[in-house]
């Protein structure tokens, strides 16, 4: 199952609803992944145990994953499904 | 449960505002969260930090910001408050600047804010609601919208 987690400044607002977002593109696309969350803080050390890392696009200078596993993507618009759609399609993401 | 339409009233909307830059912006509508007794002075300072540290990641959308911190950095009980500016201010975010829709979140804890914080989802994935946001004039209709779009 594909690994997520959703990072922003603290873990606890901007995350949690790139998490509740990215849930229901997963689901329409029919992609099964779980979901976690956390500040950038803790995200940067556990990055490279996930597949994928959402982010606001003003913390994507934040992660620098050194490995062929982990895609790091910046949302700018944290609300739209269309751009996190588009975004995981973009990125093979499945 | 806590509900977003039960956090936003009289004490804790502020709408048509103006604020010089986004500091004053954090410093006038976390304001509303002090006076609410939801968090403390220190909590105000915190947002302020963070933004310095790592930019403006909570500016959400283009014109709306969630401006927020930690539980430990002085809230007192989970609550919301909301503010608009008159004239929009700089987040100095790549995109989605300048900002004139501010929700502010003080979490007590990682859980009790999740149900207000997905209303506040819901509300603004509708472009029709920023439009009608902005033009409030006063924390009736805000409260009027909000019946009309979360059905709790």
């Amino acid at each position: 199952m594909l690994k997520v987690v959703a990072a922003c400044g603290n873990g606890m607002g901007s995350s949690q609803i790139i998490k509740m977002k990215i849930e229901k593109v997963f689901k329409k696309l029919n992609i099964t992944a779980s979901i976690d969350h956390m500040s950038v803080g803790e995200a940067k050390t556990a990055a490279a145990n996930y597949d994928v890392v959402f982010c606001s696009i003003s913390l994507i200078n934040q992660f620098v994953v050194k490995n062929n596993r982990t895609k790091v993507i910046g949302l700018v618009n944290l609300l739209s499904e269309q751009e996190i759609e588009a975004k995981i399609v973009e990125n093979d993401i499945k | 449960m806590i509900n977003l339409r039960d956090m936003l009233n009289q004490e804790t909307i502020l709408l048509q505002a103006e604020a010089d830059d986004w500091q004053a912006a954090v410093r006038l509508g976390g304001q509303l969260l002090i006076d609410s007794g939801v968090a403390e002075p220190r909590y105000i300072d915190a947002i302020i930090q963070c933004t310095i540290e790592f930019g403006p990641y909570y500016v959400l959308a283009p014109g709306l910001a969630m401006p927020h911190a930690r539980p430990e950095h002085g809230v007192k009980k989970t609550g919301f408050s909301l503010m608009t500016l008159r004239t929009p201010v700089p987040f100095g975010h790549t995109e989605n600047d300048p900002v004139d829709i501010l929700i502010f979140l003080a979490a007590a804890d990682s859980s009790s804010h999740l149900e207000a914080m997905s209303q506040i989802v819901t509300v603004f994935s509708d472009d029709e609601a920023f439009a009608k946001i902005r033009q409030a004039k006063d924390a009736n209709q805000i409260n009027e919208l909000l019946n009309q779009m979360v059905d709790i």
